[in-house]
């Protein structure tokens, strides 16, 4: 994958439309979940990812075909991401339940035999959810890069710009927080 | 501080990323380790909403979007890089035949002034008065010659 990436990068650079066309159906729906789950606006997702891409095919000249492309991919994303974030260009963002009834959603939530257990993971997304965004944004980005897109450490600490020992960190920090959140909330429920 | 460190260790054990020998006394910590126990059960927990959450098909208008502001940016870098180098080289012409005119001018200017200076300097008139001047006519009666008197 990592190599036919590469080719179709090379490709791009030539000024060949199908390799690009092909890179991007690849990558877009990750790429767009990503923002998605940063930005929690369809909206934005889409107008991030649509630069995105834009950004890449410039770039395409300046590739090294040595490097992850996953991890050169998700550097233009999270630096995008974060300027986005930081510069408060957001729309508002969709309430849990609107991105729940849009379909972004734990899978037991499907279980209608049981709507105990769906309510009950609604509440525990929620607050993951909740947990989730009250970290600071390198964090996030860290965790969604780590967990949700499947980056190496070494392949995050290329696509931020950090050491492997400060992902590792970062990641680590962002379980403490969220663990502390969920188990705060948990006994508060009186949960033993 | 110890726990930290252990917990440290169940985060790089949720990303895969931990030996054999830390996991060992990794596990061996959690058997004493109630908080540990705990905090371990709850990234689980979060790690798996995480990675089953559904993920959104982006909307289908996007891929034909993305392709159409590309090409727009291909034609503008065209135009982009047609400029890049049109206006140097513009800027490197227009200095070339501003030095080759300046030098054309300049030839024919210090050439010019360069024979009106040498007229100039080399004061003809000043030893031999011109015809009619007011010199010639002194010049040719204290000679007891000129035009008047002949």
């Amino acid at each position: 994958m990592v190599d036919d990436d590469a080719d179709l990068m090379s490709r791009v650079a030539r000024g060949e439309k199908d390799a690009f066309r092909a890179l991007v159906v690849r990558h877009e729906k990750a790429a767009y979940n990503f923002f998605l789950r940063l930005t929690k606006n369809p909206e934005d997702a889409e107008d991030l990812t649509q630069e995105l891409f834009v950004a890449l095919f410039r770039a395409a000249r300046r590739y090294r075909a040595g490097a992850s492309f996953r991890a050169y991919l998700y550097r233009i994303a999270a630096n995008m991401g974060l300027s986005h974030l930081r510069k408060g260009r957001l729309r508002a963002a969709l309430s849990i339940d609107a991105m729940i009834d849009s379909g972004f959603d734990v899978p037991s939530r499907r279980r209608e035999d049981d709507p105990a257990a769906s309510f009950d993971s609604r509440e525990t997304w929620r607050r993951y959810e909740a947990a989730l965004s009250s970290l600071p944004r390198p964090w996030r980005i860290a965790l969604e890069l780590r967990v949700a897109r499947e980056l190496s450490y070494e392949e995050i600490a290329a696509a931020m710009g950090k050491s492997v020992a400060s992902v590792e960190s970062m990641l680590f920090r962002a379980r403490e927080r969220i663990a502390d959140e969920l188990g705060g909330s948990d006994e508060g429920k009186g949960d033993a | 501080m110890e726990c930290r460190k252990f917990r440290r260790m169940i985060s790089r054990r949720l990303d895969g990323a931990i030996d054999s020998a830390a996991l060992e006394e990794l596990e061996s910590h959690l058997a004493s380790c109630e908080k540990c126990r705990r905090f371990e059960k709850l990234s689980l927990s979060g790690l798996s909403m995480h990675r089953t959450a559904r993920e959104l098909d982006p909307p289908p208008s996007l891929l034909p979007s993305i392709l159409e502001a590309v090409e727009a940016r291909r034609r503008e870098g065209w135009v982009g890089e047609w400029l890049r180098f049109a206006v140097p080289a513009a800027t490197a012409a227009a200095v070339v035949l501003g030095v080759w005119i300046g030098g054309l001018i300049r030839e024919s200017y210090v050439s010019k002034v360069t024979q009106n200076q040498t007229d100039v300097l080399e004061l003809k008139y000043l030893d031999e008065y011109p015809p009619g001047s007011f010199g010639y006519i002194l010049m040719a009666s204290s000679e007891g010659g000129g035009d008047g008197q002949e």
